[in-house]
């Protein structure tokens, strides 16, 4: 088959980037495929285009509802009318009439809950789906950086969906996480396309602060001379609005905070404004930049350090998607370890915490139990990933089957599961500690990056600032940030409705 | 005044004549649904602001208050109760000249129909803006399905259609916005996606016209409650504008408990009769009456209190220049209960 062709014809594209032919030639196959390409490297394209090429229709497990949204709405923009998302934000009927009519769409997208719905899954059943993708796919692994619970039932809905040809697709995974993977969704003998994680057109630079204030004072600076548009992660939110408003008193424009707390219509705008290059640098939590598809950010700045290196390298990897040069710049002191830490403990249940609920579910033997953390979890104080956690231990166990709760040992289940704990503490932290290390090595970084993931560099232009580097060539050379001229608010509404005044011969 | 909402709780608190705590401005100006806080609105002449803060919160009312009181603005009548005295009472003139409230606000007749507005126009303006200006590819700035099916149903299919459309939008929305102050058009404009530019978020069209969030959004409220005004007052003018309108009739807004008292004494039920029924307390279906006679547009409460007994709490009322139900039970020395004195003040709305 003439894949160039299909690629032209359906996306517009001349020539498929570096991994991709690879990947949908062997989905194409049908085989199963496990798939690591580097973010940016244009992933959702290994499973559109075989669609386009009558492997069609093909079932998408999504993590994350704003970013099965974004997918969504890319797939409509771009003109394909049969995408459907299942998500729990539809309303009932709405979905139990887009379900009666999947048959018709090329494209379903669906939130690993919802495929937990016994209403889904019957009529998921009687469709025959040519492929069933899994993005994401490190959310699988309890090793991963990401893990969630709910993806662990992916292997029994793809067995009950007769085993659709799988396509596991993740941008950074280390080994152990790929093996785990490619166990826990019953591939077999999977075809593995391991594309390096390296960005070489993002330099990368490390710089160590002794206080809080001279990273101010330095974070201020880049966001005054580098060439944006750019994005600045924080841990905090107060540090993020912070800073923000710190760069808009000094006279930069276009500067805005993201974070989970705004509202959703004020995040949506956000989004869109930073996507249409009206304004220029984001400050924020790590919230943002799922399902972002941007294509000439110039800098990532990290404020603080992510709790491990697979999300450091997500959140660089948002830069210089366009191939053009770009940066990614740490910014560090010895304090800001508490913050990773301080996150992984608030990512486990305590066990006092673990104490409570099996107590309160000794008392509830034979009853069903909600699953849904803000009924049950958020009253023992659980963070939701440590609510997730203790829920999909207890499945483990078989204390929970279905929901209904069985008779158990309070004490050997009390141990065992903080035997549990204490491992996957053990884990977070060990990944802190690699990239923590990273944060002390005086290595060429980008090496530094690569061995954790067994590759190997060879030297480039504007490596590192070890190999030496050249930053003026990521100074401000022009605003990033369009601005609008706003004439008074009657013109503008003429401009946005294209009416001219006096047309039907008033004023 | 040092800031904006100093002025507006300075003005809250001189309606609740230091009769109330500060909670009872905070429950006013977030929107409880309680009955005593519809009551508050309605005797304090307040209905306009309820819910009109729904971010404000405990510690902001508490700095204002003291800001007000270092001014010398205020006395303290009792605990978390001031009353604004003769100094305070110059300074709220001096801010309401400088700052009038936007004159088709109205919190409480439109504050469950006003978020819904907003998400239909916008979405609207957002596809209609691409649509008559050739470019059919964006991202809805709403994501609500159901505005968003809405939308996909109220749009004209033809592109002669959308062109008239878009011209009648156009007219409609300058006859509304040429009525009120610049900046308040000029915000509800800024907020407004189109197909040349995002638009604003809240904040950002804040310290775009340099004023306060709470400024903000009595200046964003007003706009779009002026457009409600006008749909009702003549849809025929406004036909766009009211498509927007959810449900042509607004709803009697009635808490649920009040709505199912309220349909039983619809039925020709007596007080004893829907206590029996409802299982519920004397108290509480006081509090349902109260806020059906305050709600319901000629509703008689004659039948709960006698004509003669409504003159007599009126001119007590008068008489001690107060809404307090102490005072007025005092002044009429028991005669009446609080429940008679509330409902006859509430339907006057005195
Ligand atoms: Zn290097």
């Amino acid at each position: 088959m003439d894949l160039t062709k299909v690629l032209y014809e359906q996306f517009g594209y001349k020539e498929f980037r570096r991994g991709q032919e690879e990947i949908i030639r062997d989905v194409l196959d049908g085989k199963d495929v496990f798939a690591m390409l580097p973010t940016g490297a244009g992933k959702s394209l290994c499973y559109q285009l075989p669609a386009y090429s009558g492997h069609s229709p093909v079932l998408i497990v999504s993590p994350l509802v704003s970013l099965m949204e974004d997918q969504v709405q890319q797939l409509k923009t771009n003109g394909e009318k049969r995408v459907l998302a299942l998500n729990s934000f539809l309303n009932f009927d709405k979905r139990i009439n887009a379900l009666q009519n999947l048959s018709t769409y090329r494209f379903v997208f669906a939130s690993p809950e919802i495929l937990q719905n016994n209403r889904v899954k019957q009529t998921l059943k009687n469709i025959h789906f040519s492929l069933m993708v899994v993005d994401e796919a490190h959310c699988i692994s309890q090793w991963g950086h990401d893990f969630r619970t709910d993806y662990l039932k992916l292997g029994d809905v793809r067995e009950e969906l007769s085993n659709p040809p799988l396509l596991a697709l993740t941008a950074t995974a280390t080994e152990d996480v790929r093996r785990d993977v490619v166990k826990q969704l019953n591939m077999k003998h999977p075809a593995l396309h391991i594309n390096t994680v390296d960005r070489p057109n993002i330099a990368i630079k490390l710089e160590r602060h002794h206080s809080l204030d001279s990273k101010l004072r330095s974070v201020l600076q880049y966001g005054k001379t580098l060439q944006g548009p750019g994005i600045i992660y924080f841990s905090s939110r107060s540090l993020a609005e912070r800073v923000s408003n710190k760069l808009t008193e000094s006279g930069v424009k276009g500067v805005a905070t993201y974070h989970a707390g705004l509202e959703s219509e004020t995040r949506l705008l956000i989004q869109q404004q930073f996507l249409n290059d009206e304004i220029s640098i984001i400050c924020s939590t790590n919230a943002f930049g799922m399902g972002i598809n941007k294509s000439n950010v110039r800098y990532v700045i990290h404020f603080h350090p992510p709790s491990n290196i697979e999300s450091y390298l997500q959140e660089i990897g948002r830069a210089g998607r366009d191939q053009k040069p770009a940066i990614a710049i740490h910014l560090y002191t010895e304090k800001d370890e508490r913050l990773p830490i301080a996150f992984i403990d608030t990512e486990l249940p305590e066990r006092q915490q673990i104490q409570e609920v099996l107590a309160n579910l000794q008392m509830r033997k034979g009853e069903v139990l909600s699953l849904d953390y803000e009924k049950e979890g958020v009253q023992h104080r659980l963070s939701e990933t440590a609510w997730r956690f203790i829920v999909y231990q207890l499945q483990l166990k078989g204390v929970l089957e279905n929901g209904l709760i069985k008779p158990f040992h309070y004490h050997n289940l009390l141990e065992e599961l903080s035997i549990e704990v204490n491992t996957l503490r053990k884990r977070k932290l060990t990944k802190w500690l690699g990239f923590k290390n990273w944060l002390s090595e005086d290595e060429c970084r980008r090496h530094g990056l690569l061995k954790r993931f067994d590759e190997y560099t060879t030297s480039i232009e504007q490596c590192c600032d070890i190999c030496g580097l050249d930053e003026e060539q990521y100074m401000k050379q022009e605003d990033s940030a369009l601005e609008h001229v706003w004439m008074n608010w009657d013109q503008e509404l003429q401009l946005m409705l294209n009416v001219t005044k006096g047309e039907q011969g008033e004023e | 005044m040092v800031r904006y909402i100093d002025g507006l709780i300075l003005f809250v608190l001189n309606q609740m004549n230091g009769e109330r705590t500060i909670s009872g401005a905070l429950h006013l100006l977030k929107g409880k649904k309680s009955s005593q806080t519809i009551q508050d609105a309605k005797l304090f002449q307040l209905s306009f602001l309820f819910g009109m803060q729904r971010t404000l919160d405990r510690s902001h009312i508490e700095e204002s208050v003291l800001v007000l009181y270092q001014n010398g603005f205020l006395e303290k009548v009792s605990q978390d109760t001031y009353k604004v005295n003769e100094k305070g009472n110059v300074a709220l003139e001096g801010f309401l000249k400088q700052h009038p409230f936007p004159p088709y606000l109205n919190g409480w007749k439109y504050h469950q129909i006003t978020e819904v507005f907003w998400a239909r126009i916008s979405l609207f303006m957002q596809t209609l803006s691409h649509s008559v200006n050739n470019n059919m590819i964006f991202y809805p700035v709403i994501r609500d399905e159901q505005v968003q099916e809405w939308v996909r149903k109220h749009f004209p299919k033809k592109s002669e259609k959308r062109e008239r459309i878009a011209r009648s939008l156009y007219e409609e929305l300058t006859q509304v916005l040429r009525k009120l102050p610049e900046a308040h058009a000029r915000l509800f404009v800024l907020r407004l996606s189109g197909f040349h530019r995002t638009g604003l978020t809240f904040h950002q069209s804040c310290s775009t016209l340099h004023i306060s969030n709470e400024q903000g959004l009595l200046f964003f409220y007003g706009v779009i409650h002026a457009c409600i005004t006008h749909t009702r007052d003549d849809p025929a003018t406004f036909p766009i504008l009211s498509s927007f309108v959810e449900n042509k009739r607004i709803p009697v807004p009635l808490t649920a408990s009040t709505r199912t008292t309220y349909s039983l004494l619809q039925k020709g039920m007596t007080f004893q009769q829907i206590m029996d029924i409802r299982r519920l307390k004397r108290s509480t279906i006081e509090d349902h009456i109260v806020e059906i006679a305050i709600n319901v547009a000629g509703f008689s409460i004659d039948s709960f209190v006698s004509k003669q007994s409504q003159e007599d709490i009126l001119k007590a009322s008068n008489e001690t220049n107060s809404q307090r139900l102490k005072t007025i039970r005092d002044h009429l020395n028991d005669r009446y209960g609080y429940f008679e004195i509330r409902l006859t003040l509430c339907k006057e709305g005195v």
